[in-house]
């Protein structure tokens, strides 16, 4: 490690350490039992596994509903994050490039509808999901996530897009290009950083949302994965390793998802468009 | 037949500031078409109306006999080039020249060939892969021109192409925009403030003021015969010396300075207060000139050393009248006493600030505008009555 500056400096390294480990620690401790038997836990459930076993992960994948639960979450996941940016790309889009009057009338309203917090649309949507017959589905809790998604990435597009050099939108205008031929030749692969990182922060959030999916979806087969682990940790309560081997299984997407997205960045991408 | 036809074309923004004010404007088939005013004046404005990228308030605009003034710019068969290139990031530059002609589904071999064209007239053709942002100023600058050249439109419009441009590579660039010209001979509207760019290129320049045409001709024309003081200053650098003054019996008074008349000239001006101008090039080295050139003499304030040449910068004891360039770069009291002039003399002059010395001022040369209405009243070599009919 290179350090500069002195003492100053090495506080604050040491600083930044701690602060590493602290928040890295949850991690390694999920990792460290899901490894462990039931035995080793009990006796020692903070310390290294003794017998290391990767008995719970197969369990929990083999023989329990985990893929399944999985599955769903991908399905839901899958679906909002696709349905709300297709929205969100057409409707930041219109407001930004368009010409429609009321513009900023809609975006003053969706930023309003940004601040609506979900629990309030509890009670209306499932009184909603029932006379739509699809209470207990996955369409059901995909409807309510994208419109949930919707505000914020709108917001978000409506932002990037104001970055986007009026003149690159004029020229393809001049150059006879359509509003669609617009977007989807100009806009969108210019906009692919901002694309990318909405639909991995909008799936992290999907992923991980346990209100909704507990509320919403009911049989076994249809739970997503945070549900499911919801319940499982109540049913399995006493075999800690088991949980957060489950919970370990949880985790790995959303890092992976993370970790692939990384190398995208949002700044940059534009650049090269003018002098 | 791609002329271009401006008539009565008015802009109001919405935030009621008025850009255009009943612009008439003609360009001709195959003629390069400059505007020129200081920014602000509605040049870029009255060009986005010509490409349809804005809506006039008022009036019609033709393009090659055609009534383009509700088409979308797609539609209206222009092609544009941006201040800043507004090159697509994201493609190559061969795709940025075939874009055009994809949005207009022609055979894909068609596109190729003009792409392939276009690219070779503007040297461009090693560079067909690379990205706009792998590529210099003067570079991209050539591949937005090239993504105008490809499509052949009726006309190419120009907003301020050069001025990202470091000042050396946007002389090489005007003399490249010269001869695609020649080469290409596309009816071109292109707007700067750059004077020079504007006389340079030009076949014929407009020059705007507050959204009002001021005048529209060729460059000599706006230079020998401007219409009004604007034209007069805005046009020409250095700028026209202007003061202001009357004409008594066969002199013309500003302040401390009289000086004798020709008959002819001041015939028509007797007893009137008028506004003199003179280019810097008409005031001359009082040793070498013409003896019988009247003088004045001067003590110099700043000499600006060109090489050839040099700018004299001197002030007399007269009121000042504010030019074109006024609000740019003359910190100019209206009411000061003194007016500040230059004159553009040979090297051999030798002056050197603080000297005091003779120029001798080319009567013959002299331009006369109304006190009141700026108009030209006498400018050399024509009257003012044979300009207003012209």
């Amino acid at each position: 490690m290179r350090v500069r500056g002195g003492i100053g400096s090495i506080l604050r390294q040491g600083l930044m350490l701690l602060v590493c480990v602290i928040s890295l620690y949850p991690i390694w401790f999920v990792i460290q039992t899901a490894l462990k038997t039931h035995q080793d836990y009990t006796l020692n459930p903070t310390g290294l596994p003794t017998h290391p076993t990767l008995h719970n992960i197969t369990d929990v994948l083999f023989h329990l509903p985990i893929p399944r639960w999985a599955l769903n979450s991908a399905l839901v996941t899958l679906g909002s994050v696709s349905i709300s940016a297709i929205f969100a790309l057409f409707a930041g889009y219109a407001i930004v490039f368009g010409t429609v009057r009321g513009r900023e009338f809609l975006l003053r309203v969706n930023i309003g509808l940004m601040v609506v917090p979900p629990v309030t649309l509890l009670v209306p949507m499932f009184v909603l999901m029932v006379n739509l017959g699809l209470i207990n589905t996955l369409p059901a809790v995909i409807i309510f996530y994208s419109g949930l998604m919707v505000p914020f990435s709108v917001f978000f597009f409506v932002n990037f897009f104001r970055q986007i050099p009026g003149e690159l939108i004029e020229a393809a205008t001049v150059d006879g290009a359509r509003h669609s031929t617009i977007l989807r030749r100009v806009v969108l692969p210019v906009s692919f950083a901002a694309v990318f990182t909405l639909m991995i922060v909008n799936a992290i959030w999907a992923w991980t949302e346990l209100l909704i999916a507990l509320v919403f979806l009911q049989d076994q087969g249809k739970l997503t994965l945070m549900a499911g682990l919801a319940q499982f940790q109540g049913r399995y309560t006493i075999n800690e390793p088991l949980v957060l081997a489950a919970t370990l299984m949880a985790i790995v997407p959303v890092v992976l998802i993370y970790l692939g997205g990384q190398r995208f960045f949002i700044r940059g991408l534009t650049a090269g468009i003018g002098k | 037949m791609s002329e271009i036809s401006i008539v009565g074309v008015s802009k109001q923004f919405p935030n009621g500031s008025r850009a255009l004010d009943d612009v008439n404007l003609q360009i001709e088939d195959g003629q390069f078409a400059v505007l020129v005013g200081p920014s602000g004046c509605g040049k870029t404005t009255l060009l986005r109306i010509i490409a349809g990228l804005e809506k006039a308030t008022s009036g019609i605009v033709r393009i090659g006999n055609r009534d383009v003034t509700d088409l979308p710019p797609g539609d209206r068969d222009v092609a544009m080039v941006f201040q800043n290139y507004a090159l697509y990031p994201h493609m190559t530059v061969a795709e940025n020249l075939r874009f055009g002609l994809e949005v207009r589904k022609m055979p894909r071999k068609e596109i190729e060939q003009r792409m392939l064209e276009a690219a070779e007239m503007l040297g461009i053709s090693e560079y067909l892969d690379r990205k706009p942002r792998q590529l210099s100023g003067g570079q991209r600058q050539r591949v937005a021109m090239g993504r105008a050249i490809v499509r052949r439109p009726l006309a190419f419009l120009m907003d301020e192409p050069l001025s990202n441009l470091d000042a050396q590579l946007r002389v090489s660039m005007r003399a490249e925009l010269a001869r695609v010209h020649t080469q290409l001979p596309t009816t071109t509207v292109y707007v700067t403030h750059d004077q020079i760019e504007a006389m340079t290129l030009g076949d014929q320049v407009t020059v705007l003021r507050d959204g009002v045409l001021q005048q529209s001709g060729s460059p000599e024309e706006l230079f020998e015969h401007p219409v009004n003081v604007f034209v007069a200053t805005f046009i020409g650098s250095p700028s026209m010396n202007i003061v202001q003054g009357s004409v008594t019996g066969d002199h013309v008074h500003a302040g401390e300075l009289s000086i004798p008349l020709p008959r002819a000239i001041a015939a028509g001006m007797e007893g009137r207060d008028v506004i003199i101008g003179i280019r810097p090039s008409d005031l001359l080295d009082g040793r070498q000139a013409d003896p019988a050139l009247p003088r004045i003499e001067v003590t110099c304030d700043v000499v600006e050393y060109l090489g050839t040449e040099a700018n004299l910068l001197f002030s007399v004891n007269a009121r000042q009248i504010r030019g074109a360039l006024a609000d740019e770069d003359q910190e100019a009291d209206p009411n000061a006493s003194r007016a500040r002039l230059t004159a553009r003399v040979g090297r051999a002059s030798g002056a050197r600030p603080g000297d005091r010395l003779k120029l001798a001022v080319d009567v013959e040369r002299l331009y006369f505008f109304d006190a009141d209405t700026q108009l030209t009243i006498h400018a050399p070599g024509r009257q003012a009555a044979v300009l207003s009919s012209s």
